[in-house]
């Protein structure tokens, strides 16, 4: 009988072995890692059915036999780039949504332009986002369809459902959605109106520089870059993990410009005056009434996010009409709830289960 | 308390975990600091001076583009403004000659689309 067996854990003896052996797998893997470009990412087959300026929607080719007859479309946010949904194959929501027989379409919002710094929350939720259901529609011959957003995205979908109640939407899903800034955090406190001059910063720059956005994302944990470094050095025996780690720090460093005029006024309408969660938010003439959503509601939410906060997010299902509500709160952080390994085995099970019971 | 037995104690998860509970009250500690009115007051008189400097900059350089005869930042946007006008009308005409030439010559996109009849599974496994 080893000395394992009798303890019941494993030895000093072969914990040091292990240990070796991985150290002489780091420095094989390690400069491999260095000589590797950027993973590829966003691999799922699909179509581009509508351009409008930056903006794209796609449609995903089905990989599945028979498909539930509610198409879902999911809304990014607007500081990201959106292929968090679909990083890689194995690791890719939208992959495993279409293996579960869902038929998806995702709004690509692109790469703001200069010219995009004077795009308004009017903009995306009175017109790009009630086109793209249009053309899905059209595409899918279908005029139900359930919307799913992540982050601002989830915000964007909210403002959306609350003004289109008759538009088709059958069920909505808010992924670590802020809805009552108060609970922002950090990001409440760096842009207090008392120091925070969003006004000079926007008339001078027109879009929030991609750099300015990822600093302050950075800025929440300040030491997470240096310590993530070393656990990547501690796990670069481990392939599954190394490929995880570079395909979410590459979709980490490719942060996008937010466009100005949205960004002055999620400032002031959102940030200081929490207009939407107080039901006070106009857009285009319109109140935004969360509580005239009335549709399935699914609120899902991080245990540890920094970005968007439990006390952000947490209120929505309160908030809507929606009498069919549900609120789940996972481990994990803003991103690591959305993907990656923990990701595949918490949050994506839950959100086919939900889906697909209101998607036949 | 109970003690960790010695024969079961291993070294190297216990670095790990004391690694991660070194960076929560790391961050902890800056995100304290960064919390309060003096950090944001400083931060944002750093902002405003780097938003004066970019500023001057660009009036400079707007100016000397302007006396080269070049053009200036507001010149190229107004020039994007009309490539994007042109984009728009390219992609409307992409998606309307798609659309007629997958009647006549099937491609991927236009293949025709799996049933929409699927139920949920008790289980919730797939069901292909």
């Amino acid at each position: 009988m080893s000395e394992s067996e009798q303890s019941g854990g494993p030895s000093i003896g072969e914990l040091v072995r292990t240990e070796i052996e991985r150290a002489i797998q780091r420095n094989i893997k390690g400069l491999e890692y260095f000589r590797l470009g950027d993973p590829p990412v966003a691999q799922t087959p699909r179509d581009v059915i509508y351009q409008h300026g930056t903006l794209e929607l796609y449609h995903y080719r089905p990989l599945a036999g028979e498909i539930y007859r509610v198409p879902l479309m999911l809304v990014m946010s607007l500081v990201s780039k959106p292929y968090i949904f679909d990083l890689g194959p194995g690791q890719s929501l939208i992959e495993f949504l279409l293996k579960r027989g869902h038929d998806v379409y995702m709004v690509d919002w692109g790469v703001p332009r200069s010219e995009d710094s004077r795009l308004k929350l009017e903009d995306y939720c009175l017109d790009f986002i009630p086109e793209c259901a249009k053309r899905m529609a059209e595409d899918s011959g279908e005029k139900d369809f359930s919307l799913m957003g992540y982050c601002m995205g989830g915000t964007l979908a909210l403002m959306y459902a609350a003004l289109f109640p008759d538009g088709g939407l059958k069920n909505l899903i808010c992924l670590t959605t802020p809805v009552n800034y108060e609970g922002m955090g950090l990001f409440r406190t760096w842009s207090d109106k008392k120091h925070f001059d969003v006004d000079r910063i926007v008339d001078t720059l027109g879009n929030v520089p991609a750099e300015m956005m990822y600093n302050s994302f950075q800025m929440l944990r300040p030491s997470s870059r240096v310590f993530s470094q070393i656990r990547l050095w501690d796990n670069m025996w481990n392939d599954e993990f190394v490929k995880s780690y570079r395909l979410l720090d590459r979709w980490g460093n490719d942060q996008i410009p937010f466009p100005g005029e949205c960004f002055r006024q999620t400032t002031k309408e959102l940030m200081w005056e929490n207009k939407l969660y107080k039901n006070e938010l106009v857009l285009g003439g319109r109140l935004v009434d969360l509580r005239q959503i009335r549709v399935p509601c699914l609120n899902i939410m991080g245990q540890h996010d920094d970005i968007a906060p439990f006390e952000a997010t947490k209120e929505i299902n309160q908030l809507v009409g929606s009498t069919d509500t549900q609120d789940i709160i996972l481990k994990g952080g803003h991103v690591s709830l959305l993907a990656g390994r923990n990701a595949s085995t918490r949050m994506w099970p839950v959100l086919d289960r939900w889906l697909s019971e209101r998607s036949t | 308390m109970a003690e960790q037995d010695p024969s079961t104690f291993d070294p190297f998860t216990a670095w790990r975990d004391w690694l991660a509970q070194f960076e929560r009250q790391v961050n902890a500690f800056f995100n304290e600091q960064m919390a309060t009115d003096g950090y944001n007051r400083f931060m944002a008189q750093i902002s405003q001076l780097s938003l004066n400097g970019q500023k001057t900059m660009g009036d400079m350089a707007a100016r000397s583009m302007s006396a080269l005869n070049l053009p200036t930042r507001e010149d190229w946007d107004a020039l994007s403004k009309r490539m994007a006008a042109v984009e728009e009308r390219l992609s409307a005409l992409e998606i309307s000659l798609g659309r007629s030439a997958s009647t006549s010559e099937p491609t991927d996109s236009s293949a025709p689309r799996p049933p929409r009849t699927r139920k949920p599974s008790s289980s919730g496994a797939p069901s292909s």
